[in-house]
């Protein structure tokens, strides 16, 4: 049984990196978007079993978007992913309601652990 | 009447029982006849009125001879006594005055006595002060030597109310010398008696350099005064010009790292579908090549995370912010995260504490150079070999050391291993991991901390990395 995960992140070639990964580990990639607000109104529509969300953009869409999506979805499974590692936005990214946080560049059994974490939770 | 008799008698007393006594005496001889013939005798005076004898008569002018006679020798007699007083009196008098006409005179102030607004005496000082002689000045108005801007101050501290209050009457005001010039003066008022009236005796006192010499402070302060703030400002904008640098510089590096770990995201994921089989058939020679590809791309992460530092760190102009918190706690992290990595090297790695110490530092960083520290250590160690992590306190300071067994430091290098660009024998190593920043990083964090770091060292036998705080 497939993990229905949505990906919200704009750069296209890590989407595509993604989505290849995701295949070949029983997840099916059912919806992408490439920015917050775009995020945001997906989730609404799809309700995917996991959100998958980029958040290391300068400006902070990822971290709002997160909180919006937690507001209406209290319930949404979410793991953040990030390019600038630093303990505070770790924290900040979990205060938000985001169950982990990946960096970036990813480890693939790392991320893969982590999405049976989140979705065993 | 009475009165007048009384001031009489006190006045002339011993005078007036002399004459008793020798009015008794002249009675005496006057009357060698008997006692009766003197009662007789003077009531036949009495009734009769009849002319007195001349032998009574000689002893009457002999008694009042010698009355006035008497008379005249206590007259004589005080007036020799008045006039030896008065000769003292006026000594007296002479050396006061010569004592306060030299107070007076020899005064570097003026002193005058004013009475009704008129100046009734004037030391020769006044001379100087007023350009008039002290003899032009009596019975002047004081008022004519006053500016008139500061007459209504004269009129208010003359009145005889200002006298009555406690306290000091001294005030400034402006005069005004007889060619026209200005003396700005400082006046000492007193009330006294002069000629049985109130009179004020005032000392005046040219402040003219005083006042100049205040000017110029108060010049000199007003132009410090704009000094300062004007600096301040420079140093305010400075600061400010340097936090938007520092800001600048974070924002330019983060992008930065963003943008070049983006493609390495990718391939990355790529790679490790490759080496887990999901991607490809490759053979255990050709993973070799996978293995050899990730490890160029996690130097390659390795190498922007270093950027990163150098950037956050080194060039940073502004402090770092420090929270207190466990040390040994941090220590003991640091060495858990190695434990596996040690473990795959066959590297054994311990961690040793006395107590807990509590430090104020920036955890972030901090655990930074335990991770160069420590990452070195086994990097630099043989296979079999140990790194002992410690954290010791004592003295008032708490010591770190990082200890292994590898292959030690050149005697010759020592001295610039914590340098920009140091690189250790790379030989133990297939490829270059870093830029060579981690010791410098790590120098700057410490220094930053205000503590110090040192390294001894013997090739071939291993290093001790030390770091120490005043606690």
């Amino acid at each position: 049984m497939s993990i229905r995960v949505m990906i919200a992140e704009d750069s296209d070639s890590t989407r595509k990196a993604l989505k290849t990964v995701l295949k070949f580990h029983d997840c099916e990639v059912i919806g992408e978007a490439e920015d917050g607000e775009a995020a945001v109104a997906l989730y609404k529509s799809l309700k995917p079993d996991l959100l998958l969300i980029d958040i290391s953009m300068p400006k902070k869409h990822g971290i709002d978007a997160i909180k919006e999506i937690k507001k209406m979805h209290p319930k949404a499974k979410i793991i953040g992913i990030t390019a600038l590692y630093s303990p505070e936005k770790r924290q900040e990214v979990l205060d938000v309601g985001a169950a982990e946080l990946i960096v970036k560049p990813f480890d693939v059994p790392d991320l893969i652990r982590a999405i049976e974490r989140v979705i065993s939770q | 009447m009475a009165s007048k008799i009384v001031e009489i008698w006190e006045n002339n007393k011993k005078f007036i029982m002399e004459i008793s006594m020798i009015g008794i005496i002249a009675v005496n001889i006057f009357m060698f006849s008997t006692y009766a013939d003197v009662y007789n005798r003077i009531a036949e005076i009495s009734q009769k009125y009849e002319p007195l004898h001349i032998d009574e008569l000689f002893w009457i002018i002999i008694f009042l001879i010698l009355a006035f006679a008497n008379f005249s020798w206590h007259r004589y007699r005080e007036l020799i006594e008045e006039m030896n007083e008065r000769k003292k009196t006026e000594k007296l008098l002479r050396e006061s005055e010569a004592k306060y006409s030299a107070l007076v005179e020899h005064s570097k102030d003026v002193i005058m006595i004013i009475k009704d607004g008129k100046i009734k005496f004037a030391n020769n000082v006044s001379e100087e002060l007023l350009g008039a002689p002290p003899e032009d000045m009596i019975d002047s108005k004081f008022l004519k030597y006053v500016a008139a801007e500061s007459r209504n101050t004269v009129k208010k501290r003359s009145s005889p109310d200002m006298h009555r209050q406690d306290g000091l009457n001294i005030y400034e005001i402006i005069m005004v010398k007889r060619n026209g010039l200005r003396v700005p003066v400082e006046v000492n008022a007193t009330l006294i008696e002069y000629e049985d009236q109130p009179a004020d005796l005032i000392v005046i006192r040219d402040i003219t350099l005083r006042k100049r010499l205040e000017s110029e402070v108060r010049r000199y302060t007003t132009k410090l005064e704009s000094l300062v703030e004007e600096k301040t400002r420079e140093l305010e904008q400075s600061y400010n010009r340097l936090q938007k640098v520092d800001e600048m510089r974070t924002e330019l590096i983060d992008i930065a790292a963003h943008e070049l770990r983006t493609p390495l995201t990718s391939i990355k994921a790529y790679l490790n579908l490759m080496q887990s089989g999901h991607v490809g058939n490759f053979t255990e020679d050709e993973k070799t090549t996978l293995d050899d590809m990730m490890r160029n791309i996690n130097n390659l992460n390795a190498l922007i995370n270093d950027m990163l530092d150098y950037t956050r760190i080194e060039g940073k102009m502004l402090e770092i912010s420090l929270t207190t918190s466990s040390i040994t706690e941090l220590a003991e992290e640091a060495v858990n995260d190695f434990k596996t990595i040690a473990r795959a090297r066959k590297i054994s790695l311990k961690f040793t504490a006395d107590t807990n110490v509590e430090i104020p530092m920036d955890r972030e960083m901090m655990k930074k150079v335990f991770v160069n520290l420590i990452g070195n250590a086994i990097k630099y160690s043989r296979e079999g070999g140990s790194v002992i992590v410690s954290v010791e306190s004592g003295r008032g300071r708490v010591l770190v050391a990082v200890r292994d067994t590898g292959i030690g430091i050149n005697a010759d290098e020592l001295p610039y291993v914590f340098e920009r660009f140091y690189m250790g024998d790379t030989s133990l190593t297939r490829e270059r991991d870093q830029m060579g920043f981690g010791l410098s990083i790590a120098r700057s964090i410490i220094e930053k901390h205000s503590g110090k770091i040192w390294v001894e060292s013997q090739e071939g036998k291993g290093s001790t990395f030390y770091f120490e705080f005043v606690i």
